[in-house]
């Protein structure tokens, strides 16, 4: 379990630096946490030409162990073509682009030379107001736009004593087996069937402006040079059979629209998925322990947005000034 | 309700509790009897109606032909509650089934046939072969027709083995109803031994190993052809830990509770002969199949030609009770086949013992035979079993994705198995009562199983039966 701290000067909670977590739900991996709570990195120079990356779990990347993480391959990418930046992924499981926005500019003061901020989005919606978030802030759409901490909203991950001890003592079992008591007592249903279905209500969609503003506070939020990467579920099963076409592009069109108008670049992942698989059937989702083509980035996957980013801040618009 | 349940334990823990506190045994056997009423509602409380009036039929035509002398009434009477307990089945189990094909004869015409939207009953093949056996067993004298509405009701309706067997006989039931049912420790112990035997098979193999399957399956044109083997393999293993999972917490529930069933399943991968598998998989249907279908038909009393016409067509209909699609019919036809063929090889080979390669390859044959059979029953059409079997002949490229866990599973069930080939190591190994070796284990097999199993929902694959 990932036990969260608070940090006063960037104002969020990260995961307690020196802590590890083994993870064997998906994929099977270790990840270390440093002295900034960043997944995979335990030593970060705050004054070294930086991109930031950032992201939710995807990011953060329990899967996968620490040298496969995208920031860290993105790094040696950089390395091998000779610049000397560092890429770090500042991703937490469950945050949101509200999340990312309004830690900008506290990460702008702790790391002095940030190159680039780049963000990765797996789900489009995550940059719809209204959406459910575990962290601390959201998007809202009523009465007006705007992004704001939710008192309602907060980590459920802050170590307490007593989980800290559990953990110590290699007894997160105990926890699993409370927890799984815990949803069998509350699902307990006495009456007879048949249980009604329950009807999926739509949700919230507002498509319009929403992508403009929100684009518009990240682009306010620093003056760095920013680029959106979406990782689509490409390719996704569909009736039996592999299709390559991303269920949300139309979604992706006009939020690369929207954003280009605020000055950044979207970079969709959907061919470069589909172009791996193609070529010697490589899937950049699913790991042995999991489903093929869904869940979370494998190390495939991780490349893949590694080189993307790479490609991105190299090409000509956003080409890096390191020198 | 799933034996899985929390729902259930608590509904197992009040009846354990009136067992040992009523003196009545007739009040007994009216709780009894409430909570097995209770347990099917429990899925959908509307076929409670159905399954009470295919008890009232039986129960009425039994009572009539205890008092019938003649031969033309008795059989008139079986007929009836025979055809009015199949309508029922029919209806609900085989009206797609019927209507996809009148449609598919009718097609050329232009015409379309209504569909109608049913609800397949849950356990409705189990509990209405059990209302049949009743009434056979009346009618052969076999057993006497008991007085008791409840008592007949207790027997079809009786919850550890109501909704996907074993399917019960009268006649090794119904005397048991006529004794207070005594519970035991050594009846505890052994029902709880059975218990989380089944449970560990089913929650922990059985549904790991069900996502795999059902994913690759699926989709079987985009994965490899290793990927398919191994997905078949997975589901041999899968349906046998799921349905004897099942009988064995039934058989399980039902010791607990002082009520005896057969043993359902005896290892029936080590089968060396087609026939040998039909005698340790299901043998509560295999057995039901036998004796009121194969041996009326004549059996093997009439010749070699007609033994091999009615094990074609007792295992053609067997076919047909699992499902009602031709897959399943084919699916008998294939064993029914390969029955008579074992039939009539058997007859012309020597009675001597095999030697060890002789054996293994009667194995690895029965084996092929089996798994091809699986891939046929598991198969939702006809194409998708050849396109299956051509992938995996012609060792297809695709996505390759064999799960660790899933080879795991596999080999925890072909380590079992192996176990049981050496009596020393059975002997250490094996989960015999009043060893702390065996308490052990159950309590981390029942730990596993509980804590591990999937999160997703994965009905009993007999629940569609």
């Amino acid at each position: 379990m990932v036990h969260l701290v608070w940090r006063e000067d960037l104002q969020k909670f990260i995961p307690e630096p020196g802590s590890h977590v083994r993870w064997h739900r998906e994929g099977w991996a270790l990840t270390r946490f440093g002295a900034d709570g960043m997944a995979g990195r335990t030593e970060v120079d705050t004054r070294a030409l930086s991109v930031l990356l950032w992201g939710d779990s995807f990011v953060e990347a329990l899967q996968v162990s620490d040298d496969k993480k995208m920031a860290a391959v993105a790094t040696q990418i950089f390395t091998r073509n000779g610049y000397e930046v560092q890429v770090l992924g500042v991703g937490g499981s469950g945050q949101s682009v509200a999340d990312y926005l309004l830690a900008m500019p506290a990460y702008a003061r702790r790391f002095s030379d940030i190159q680039a901020q780049v963000i990765l989005v797996s789900n489009l919606r995550d940059l719809l107001p209204d959406q459910p978030t575990q962290e601390r802030a959201r998007f809202f759409s009523q009465p007006t736009f705007r992004i704001e901490p939710d008192p309602k909203a907060g980590p459920g991950r802050v170590s307490s004593p007593r989980n800290k001890r559990v953990d110590a003592l290699r007894l997160s079992i105990l926890r699993k087996a409370r927890r799984k008591a815990a949803g069998s007592l509350g699902n307990l249903r006495l009456a007879p069937g048949p249980v009604p279905r329950p009807i999926d209500e739509p949700a919230s969609m507002h498509v319009g402006d929403d992508f403009r503003y929100i684009a518009r506070r990240l682009k306010a939020a620093s003056d760095k040079p920013m680029v959106l990467l979406y990782c689509p579920e490409v390719p996704r099963f569909e009736q039996g059979v592999l299709v390559f076409d991303d269920l949300d592009a139309a979604l992706a069109e006009r939020c690369a629209t929207a954003f280009a108008r605020e000055g950044i670049r979207m970079v969709n992942l959907a061919e470069p998925f589909a172009a791996a698989f193609r070529e010697d059937r490589t899937l950049a989702r699913g790991f042995a322990n999991s489903y093929p083509t869904k869940g979370h980035l494998n190390p495939a996957g991780h490349r893949l947005v590694a080189r993307a980013l790479y490609d991105a801040l190299t090409s000509p618009s956003d080409a890096l000034h390191t020198d | 309700m799933l034996f899985t349940q929390i729902e259930f334990f608590l509904l197992f823990g009040l009846v354990l509790l009136a067992c040992a506190l009523l003196r009545s045994h007739a009040a007994l056997k009216w709780v009894l009897l409430i909570a097995s009423l209770y347990f099917y509602a429990y899925w959908d409380v509307r076929f409670v109606g159905l399954m009470l009036a295919c008890i009232t039929v039986n129960y009425t035509a039994a009572r009539y032909l205890d008092h019938r002398e003649d031969d033309r009434s008795r059989k008139w009477i079986a007929g009836v509650a025979i055809g009015l307990s199949l309508l029922g089945l029919g209806v609900f189990k085989y009206h797609g089934f019927f209507l996809e094909n009148v449609q598919a004869a009718v097609d050329g015409w232009g015409m379309r046939v209504p569909a109608l939207d049913l609800v397949l009953p849950v356990g409705i093949s189990f509990f209405t072969f059990q209302a049949l056996s009743y009434t056979l067993d009346v009618y052969r004298r076999d057993i006497p027709a008991t007085h008791s509405w409840r008592d007949v009701a207790l027997y079809i309706s009786f919850f550890p083995q109501l909704v996907a067997g074993p399917i019960v006989r009268a006649a090794e039931f119904m005397p048991q109803l006529d004794q207070r049912p005594r519970l035991s420790w050594e009846r505890a112990g052994s029902g709880t031994r059975q218990f989380v035997r089944g449970l560990f098979k089913k929650a922990f193999i059985a549904d790991q190993l069900a996502g795999f399957v059902d994913f690759t399956f699926s989709q079987y044109t985009e994965f490899s052809g290793l990927t398919l083997f191994v997905a078949l393999v997975a589901y041999t293993v899968q349906i046998y830990c799921d349905f004897s999972g099942y009988s064995d917490m039934a058989i399980g529930t039902a010791r607990f509770l002082g009520y005896d069933f057969s043993e359902n399943f005896r290892h029936p991968y080590l089968s060396r002969s087609i026939t040998e598998f039909w005698r340790r998989w299901h043998i509560s249907l295999s057995t039901w199949l036998r004796d009121y279908l194969y041996i009326p038909l004549g059996g093997n009393r009439k010749g070699r030609r007609r033994t091999c016409l009615n094990l074609l067509l007792t295992m053609l209909l067997g076919g047909l009770w699992h499902g009602a699609a031709w897959t399943f019919v084919i699916w008998g036809a294939w064993h029914g086949a390969w029955l008579a063929g074992y039939r009539f090889w058997a007859t012309k080979c020597s009675r001597e013992p095999m030697g060890a390669s002789a054996s293994r390859f009667n194995w690895l044959l029965t084996m092929t035979v089996v798994m091809l059979g699986w891939l046929l029953f598991r198969a939702s059409s006809l194409e998708q079993f050849w396109g299956m079997l051509v992938r995996m002949v012609s060792a297809a490229e695709g996505i390759t994705w064999i799960p660790w866990m899933t080879l795991c599973c596999i080999g925890l069930v072909v380590g079992r198995h192996l176990l049981l080939l050496s009596p020393r190591w059975e002997r250490a190994f094996g989960l015999e009562p009043g060893r702390a070796w065996t308490a052990f284990a159950l309590t981390v097999m029942a730990g596993v199983a509980w804590l591990f199993a999937p999160e997703q929902f994965h009905p009993f694959i007999y629940f569609q039966f």
